[in-house]
């Protein structure tokens, strides 16, 4: 029974009960028409339900603030005309676009409706399993509410923003042509030395200035080696790092940032690997190209914060997740816990680049503009750059990131000699 | 169509209301309606969903106190019953512009005026007929015919409620 049926039986009551009380025939005949009202409800209830619901999006993947078309089909197998009415669940971070989702209408036996509404979303996976559907009378009064199977599912993945080029100069490179330079001879660009000429060798390559100083004998040019680096991307999503203040979440920065800088390494031709550490332990094995993007993509619009795994589970990550002798890119806001996992990272031989979304700058907005309020913003900066000041003691480099800045912009100024060398 | 039915209910409402609190010299009563038919178009205007039902119990007050005042009871229970046809056309925005739905949407409201009109007209004629056959019946047996009927409808309410 809907809330209606339920107000028009209270007014019933209520003439019925005013009747007896005031002895007045009149009262009770009063109730003679709600009465009738919810008779013509009760006799128009549907009996057998036979419907069938198809749901369709026009993308399974999107970005961020790209318009989604969600359609929904329900067909009526009976005989029957149904009213039904559609209470389809809708996250509330989706804002709706266009005309009302969940109409009431009459579908007759054997035909179809279709019910379309247009949504824009955060960063997420999306699944839907069924769809609720009220079916009930014409005027509403007694409905029956069917769970019909229409599964679907959307993943919104993050927005990437543009760095031009990584900063850090990658060692440690694989012997696959790539975009580092290898400290190697072999083919190139940049100019590496010169060797005695071999027979085989390309004319062009040829040095004939040292041709022309020693006689008789020929020199061939050698380029620095290009190849591919092993780069593992880890992101921090333990339930601290999601600090939420004017509707922005410090996490869905991290998560931006480690997709750019994905996206970047990929496309410079490098091999990514991907490790999250949030509600449960996410990995993406190393991979190269255009189909490694999308998986990470992915894994990271699925990304939820959470502590599943441990009180501190960065303290105890084995670092050998990661390639041997890789680059490690941690995204983290960083807390003083966390210094232990740097120091066992560099004395596995990792080089280690720290990008770090500035927490106190971003919660500093918040505050009152109290003398101890900026006295405390001013205390947790100094802890802060302490703290850093400790991890690049460790030879790591990092990248202090205030999020209202272009995270280009911060990039670009990290020292390429800072990564991997004590200072 | 249905915004035309709409407002015929509710100006019909208001007026039979109003007449008999006016025929009865109840000038109070007249105007309290009149305020009451007004809140309804402001409600309306301003899409205040949750005022239809409680202007359609304050109908159904104003109605049930015509009564004990001694006021007309044909006026007052017509009166109702086309308030409680004013709420149900408002209830729900039938028709909406741009909506692949439409049709459907129309079916509804061709399946529902037919029944709204047959069940309050129905109605509305039982309780005419009720109000004209005087039936002299002892309280005792009032009183008992009033409990069955609230214990009837507490079960049939519990009925529905369980059903899946």
């Amino acid at each position: 029974m809907s809330a209606k049926a339920n107000f028009v039986l209270l007014i019933i009551a209520g003439l019925l009960l005013a009747a007896l009380a005031g002895r007045n025939g009149a009262l009770a005949a009063m109730a003679l028409p709600f009465l009738f009202y919810l008779a013509a409800g009760w006799l128009t209830s549907p009996g057998e339900i036979r419907l069938r619901a198809v749901r369709s999006l026009n993308k399974i993947r999107c970005e961020t603030g790209d318009e989604v078309t969600h359609t929904v089909t329900i067909v009526n197998e009976g005989e029957d005309t149904l009213c039904i009415k559609l209470d389809d669940f809708v996250p509330s971070e989706f804002r709706i676009t266009g005309e009302n989702r969940s109409p009431r209408v009459a579908l007759p036996g054997n035909e179809s409706v279709e019910i379309q509404y247009r949504f824009t979303a955060p960063r997420g996976c999306y699944e839907w399993q069924t769809l609720p559907v009220t079916v009930s009378d014409p005027f509403g009064l007694f409905e029956r509410r069917v769970e019909l199977p229409a599964p679907a599912r959307l993943l919104v993945l993050p927005q990437t923003l543009p760095l031009r080029k990584f900063p850090v100069r990658l060692s440690h490179t694989l012997h696959t042509v790539g975009p580092n330079l290898s400290r190697l001879p072999g083919t190139g660009i940049d100019f590496w030395g010169l060797r005695e000429y071999h027979p085989g060798d390309s004319l062009r390559w040829i040095h004939w200035r040292s041709a022309a100083r020693h006689p008789k004998q020929l020199f061939t040019k050698q380029f620095e080696r290009e190849e591919m680096a092993n780069v593992g991307l880890l992101l921090d999503a333990r339930s601290i790092t999601e600090r939420t203040e004017g509707g922005e979440n410090l996490l869905e920065h991290s998560i931006q940032a480690t997709a750019s800088l994905a996206k970047t390494l990929l496309q410079m031709g490098n091999r990514v690997s991907l490790l999250i550490l949030g509600e449960r332990l996410v990995r993406v094995f190393p991979g190269t190209g255009k189909r490694q993007l999308t998986h990470i993509l992915d894994r990271l619009a699925e990304c939820r914060p959470g502590d599943k795994n441990g009180n501190n589970p960065l303290k105890y990550l084995p670092v050998r997740l990661f390639p041997a002798n890789s680059t490690i890119v941690m995204v983290s806001p960083m807390q003083t816990g966390d210094l232990a996992f740097f120091a066992r990272a560099r004395a596995e031989g990792y080089r280690v680049l720290l990008v770090s979304p500035d927490p106190v700058s971003f919660q500093a907005s918040g505050y009152s503009q109290t003398p101890a309020a900026s006295l405390a913003v001013r205390a947790a900066h100094l802890e802060r750059r302490a703290l850093l000041w400790r991890i690049r003691q460790l030879g790591v480099g990092v990248v202090d990131w205030p999020v209202g800045r272009p995270l280009a912009q911060c990039v670009r100024s990290i020292p390429h000699a800072g990564i991997g060398e004590r200072l | 169509m249905n915004r035309v039915f709409r407002s015929i209910c509710l100006i019909l409402a208001a007026a039979l209301l109003a007449g008999g609190y006016a025929l009865d010299s109840s000038w109070v009563g007249a105007a309290a309606v009149l305020t009451l038919a007004a809140c309804w178009g402001i409600g309306r205007r301003f899409h205040w969903n949750w005022l239809h039902s409680a202007l359609l119990a304050g109908y159904g007050i104003a109605a049930a106190g015509g009564i004990l005042l001694g006021i007309s009871a044909h006026w007052m229970i017509a009166g109702c019953a086309f308030g409680l046809a004013g709420w149900e056309l408002a209830s729900e925005d039938w028709v909406q512009t741009n909506d692949p739905a439409l049709p459907w949407r129309i079916l509804l409201w061709r399946k529902t005026l037919p029944s709204l009109a047959g069940s309050v007209g129905l109605g509305l004629l039982a309780a005419e007929i009720l109000l004209l056959v005087r039936v002299s019946v002892p309280f005792g047996v009032m009183l008992l015919a009033a409990l069955l009927g609230i214990v009837s409808l507490y079960l049939f309410y519990r009925a529905q409620k369980a059903r899946p």
